[in-house]
């Protein structure tokens, strides 16, 4: 019974993880790129962009499909719904990489800066969010998901010190300006990360639970 | 959960055809101008728990229950009861459309002649308006003395509706009602029932879940003769109470 449908759905679950492999390495080599000022890994992640990008558009047209064809319910609807949502979240995440990537680009044509420890430990707790989201999906783990939402706050507060930080370092070096500002940039593009890792999550839990929790 | 007046219910019934039982401390109440939906496998025992309402079992050798079965918060099962009144209270349609092989007019107006209607006028009045709420009046007004059996499957279906109407029931049991016909003729009892909901309590037996989805507004999943989950069809088909109910929608069953 339903064996076509629940081919399909092994299908999705396979390009979703293909997607959040591709835009873990991204964000992950972004940060790379910024830390130790390579403009080529900086060039390759906005040239690959694009990759991410058609296979997102592949994943929805394969979700929609389902949905027309199948016409599934319960579990297989929530999985499915579940999936074009976290999909259009990963492929976000994969835009702010880029946007990243273009600020590495920017500041390795600058004179160096010393890039605050904050940044590094944002962009590891975002990684570990984007890790945790995936596996609580793969897994349909809501504890872990649960976990990733409170993550959010510390990555919130972290990126609201950057102002001050970023203001003193400028009173420091003002020649500096133009690179200290897209520090505050970069700093922004994780938080935003960290919201769309907080959306998969959340995701996760509707898929488990069947209800959404959003704005709770 | 049910927020509407309860039109009819079953309280700790089993029923016996013969030594074998097939339903099982079934307990439910069904909201008043509402569709619910009976949904389960072959043999679940979902016919059987449609056809308690209108004793149809009856008529079957050997059976027997125990419980109560209630419309209108009154014991269907007393003996003193007027099964004629009963049946005219709860109407039935079958999977497969049964005309008389009689003329279209005769067809409707059969019921309300046995319950004693006789002036011709009235039995007009009642035909047109039993086969307009049918949503088959405009497809037959001109050939009204026309046998029933020359009608399309899904015209006679609709016919079968109108009979039933015509007697204005409160209840209406639809076995299967649209499995038998084209998509087309499918749709278009399904609109038929969206508007008969507005003056009926309506309780459909589907084999096809997305029709169950579509036109209910309760859903009952039975399983071996066990009532397993009752809610609102919304419910049921995106976060379904039961395991067992939610392998059953999506095909999982082992």
């Amino acid at each position: 019974m339903h064996q076509h449908l629940h081919r399909e759905i092994q299908k999705l679950k396979k390009s979703i993880m293909i997607i959040g492999t591709l835009v873990e390495e991204s964000l992950r080599d972004s940060i790379k790129a910024i830390v130790e000022r390579d403009k080529k890994r900086a060039q390759t992640i906005i040239k690959e962009g694009s990759v991410v990008d058609e296979m997102e558009v592949e994943l929805e047209e394969e979700c929609l499909k389902i949905l027309a064809l199948h016409q599934p319910v319960a579990i297989d609807l929530r999985y499915i719904i579940s999936v074009l949502k976290i999909n259009n979240d990963l492929e976000r995440i994969g835009d702010l990489a880029e946007n990243i990537a273009e600020r590495a680009e920017f500041l390795s044509s600058q004179l160096p800066i010393k890039i605050p420890d904050t940044i590094p430990l944002m962009a590891s707790i975002v990684q570990n969010m984007l890790k945790n989201s995936l596996n609580a999906l793969v897994n349909m783990d809501t504890l872990l998901a649960t976990k990733v939402c409170e993550s959010d706050d510390q990555v919130d507060d972290l990126h609201s010190g950057m102002y001050p930080l970023i203001q003193s370092m400028i009173e420091k070096e003002p020649k500096k300006i133009d690179a200290l500002l897209q520090l505050l940039s970069i700093s922004r593009y994780l938080e935003r990360a960290a919201d769309h890792c907080t959306n998969i999550a959340e995701d996760v839990e509707y898929l488990v639970e069947g209800h959404i929790k959003r704005h709770h | 959960m049910v927020s509407t007046n309860v039109k009819m219910g079953m309280r700790a019934v089993d029923f016996y055809y013969g030594e074998s039982q097939a339903l099982f401390d079934v307990s439910i109440a069904i909201p008043e101008k509402r569709v619910t939906a009976l949904i389960g496998p072959s043999g679940c025992g979902k016919s059987t728990f449609l056809r308690m309402f209108n004793r149809m079992n009856d008529i079957i050798d050997g059976t027997h229950h125990t419980g109560e079965v209630m419309i209108d918060k009154e014991s269907i099962y007393q003996n003193n009861n007027n099964l004629a009144e009963l049946r005219k209270k709860v109407g039935m349609v079958f999977q497969k459309s049964n005309p008389f092989p009689k003329s279209i007019f005769e067809n409707v107006a059969y019921g309300p002649k046995i319950h004693g209607i006789k002036e011709q006028t009235q039995l007009q009045e009642i035909v047109e308006n039993s086969l307009k709420a049918a949503a088959l009046w405009d497809e037959v007004k001109d050939r009204l003395t026309t046998n029933a059996i020359t009608l399309s499957g899904g015209q006679q279906q609709r016919l079968c509706i109108a009979r039933a109407l015509a007697v204005e029931p409160e209840i209406l049991l639809m076995d299967e009602p649209a499995s038998a016909l084209d998509p087309k003729s499918t749709t278009r009892i399904e609109n038929l029932i969206g508007e008969l909901q507005k003056h009926y309590t309506i309780i459909i037996v589907t084999h096809n879940m997305q029709q169950a989805a579509r036109v209910s507004n309760y859903t009952a999943f039975f399983y071996e003769g066990h009532l397993v989950e009752f809610d609102e069809t919304k419910k049921i088909f995106t976060k379904p109470e039961k395991q067992q109910t939610e392998d059953y929608i999506t095909g999982r069953f082992g």
